[in-house]
């Protein structure tokens, strides 16, 4: 149980910002976003203990779960993803550096807030690929296995979201 | 806005992340939570290993038993130690005998192993033009062509090191530069598969000339099947026709 417990809490190490920032950009909260990753991990620690041996890449399945507390919560919730998003300071603190100006930190809050937005406007699949690839920095096999398609079919769908994203962020 | 400028904006939001004190104490929560419903069912190696949270005699006798477990191994260690000094002379003994040293060999080797890695830096930097190149068809090429030297290269340090007995500075070296091919190719096939799916694209949105369409129908064929080289080939023919 202890080697389990290490070995999981290396898997934990590894994921939980990708993780994390994989939710927030869905439910855009960082409360709901926290609130949704510890349920991810507590319920991946709780198969992970039962059988680790059948989580052959526990990354892409702590994902799996991620994408099924997402859905209940919407379902929950009754709600639509927002399509105009409203980042609280809170973040936008957090990814400021204090050592820079305020017009920096301007200039960067309104970038973000742009690619966030035309990332919220993608549908479900595209974001996930452009979260994945690009910023948990995924390969492409990686990602085939989380979304059980074939790679071929995984490059396509991200060369057109890649397109689209760069569509919407140019007409914003 | 080119694909560089873009993915500069995607990457700004990695800046996005959890505050460090909740990733520690959710970790604490849920690793922490189960250990405390676990604790009879303990073993008792695992009792030995885990937090203290006894008797300070229970301390001393873990104490006693590392201290025991410390002592005997030095031992051990010792006796492993007065045998590895006979054989390690022994050793050297038979490979100065042996080994075929040229430094004049190395310095050449070293001379050209930094030639290679000048190289390697360059089309690294053509690898990342590539990228951006918007004749798909001279892309894929290209991307041929980079993959190509970067196996040849990969070959020659082989060969290199098989037949030479270099010193452990200069194969470590050599090592390193393989590695960098190793990952120059990798590098280079996995644009090249990007690519393709870029061509793909572009083409079936093209007015095509029937034997163009069959030209693609078979390219798209090989492509699943995994004969990319196969699928670059018609794709370019097409291209050029265009």
């Amino acid at each position: 149980m202890f080697y389990l417990q290490k070995q999981f809490s290396k898997i934990y190490d590894k994921y939980v910002n990708k993780l994390y920032r994989f939710i927030f950009f869905k439910v855009n909260s960082r409360e709901i976003a926290e609130d949704l990753t510890a349920r991810v991990f507590s319920k991946g620690w709780e198969k992970y203990r039962e059988n680790s041996k059948e989580i052959k890449n526990p990354g892409a399945y702590l994902y799996q779960i991620a994408r099924r507390e997402i859905a209940d919560y919407y379902r929950q919730q009754s709600r639509f993803k927002t399509v105009s998003i409203e980042i609280n300071q809170g973040v936008l603190n957090q990814i400021t550096d204090p050592q820079s100006s305020i017009e920096e930190d301007l200039i960067l809050q309104a970038d973000i807030k742009l690619v966030l937005t035309a990332l919220n406007q993608l549908r479900d699949d595209y974001q996930n690929l452009i979260i994945w690839r690009y910023l948990d920095e995924s390969g492409i096999k990686e990602i085939a296995e989380i979304m059980e398609k074939p790679e071929g079919a995984v490059r396509v769908m991200l060369h057109r979201a890649i397109q689209e994203l760069r569509e919407k962020i140019e007409s914003a | 806005m080119d694909e560089k400028q873009l993915l500069k904006k995607i990457t700004l939001l990695k800046k996005i992340k959890p505050s460090q004190d909740w990733v520690f104490l959710t970790k604490r929560k849920i690793l922490k939570d189960d250990y405390s419903g676990m604790r009879e069912k303990l073993s008792f190696w695992q009792v030995f290993f885990t937090p203290i949270k006894r008797p300070v005699l229970v301390f001393a006798f873990r104490g006693i038993i590392v201290l025991t477990l410390v002592l005997t191994s030095g031992v051990f260690y010792l006796y492993y130690l007065n045998t590895q000094i006979v054989s390690n002379h022994q050793f050297v003994a038979q490979t100065n005998k042996y080994r075929h040293y040229d430094s004049n060999e190395e310095k050449k080797i070293v001379a050209m192993l930094e030639e290679m890695q000048q190289g390697l830096e360059k089309i690294k930097l053509s690898l990342d033009k590539i990228k951006n190149l918007k004749n798909q068809g001279q892309a894929l090429v290209m991307s041929e062509v980079i993959k190509i030297t970067a196996d040849v290269g990969e070959k020659r340090i082989k060969e290199i090191k098989g037949k030479n007995s270099p010193s452990a500075q200069v194969l470590a070296s050599l090592t390193a530069i393989e590695n960098d091919y190793k990952e120059l190719k990798e590098a280079s096939d996995e644009l090249q598969k990007e690519k393709l799916v870029v061509a793909f694209e572009g083409l079936k949105e093209m007015t095509l000339t029937e034997e163009q369409k069959s030209r693609l129908q078979k390219a798209e064929e090989y492509y699943n099947e995994g004969k990319h080289n196969e699928a670059m080939v018609l794709l370019v023919k097409i291209m050029e026709k265009k």
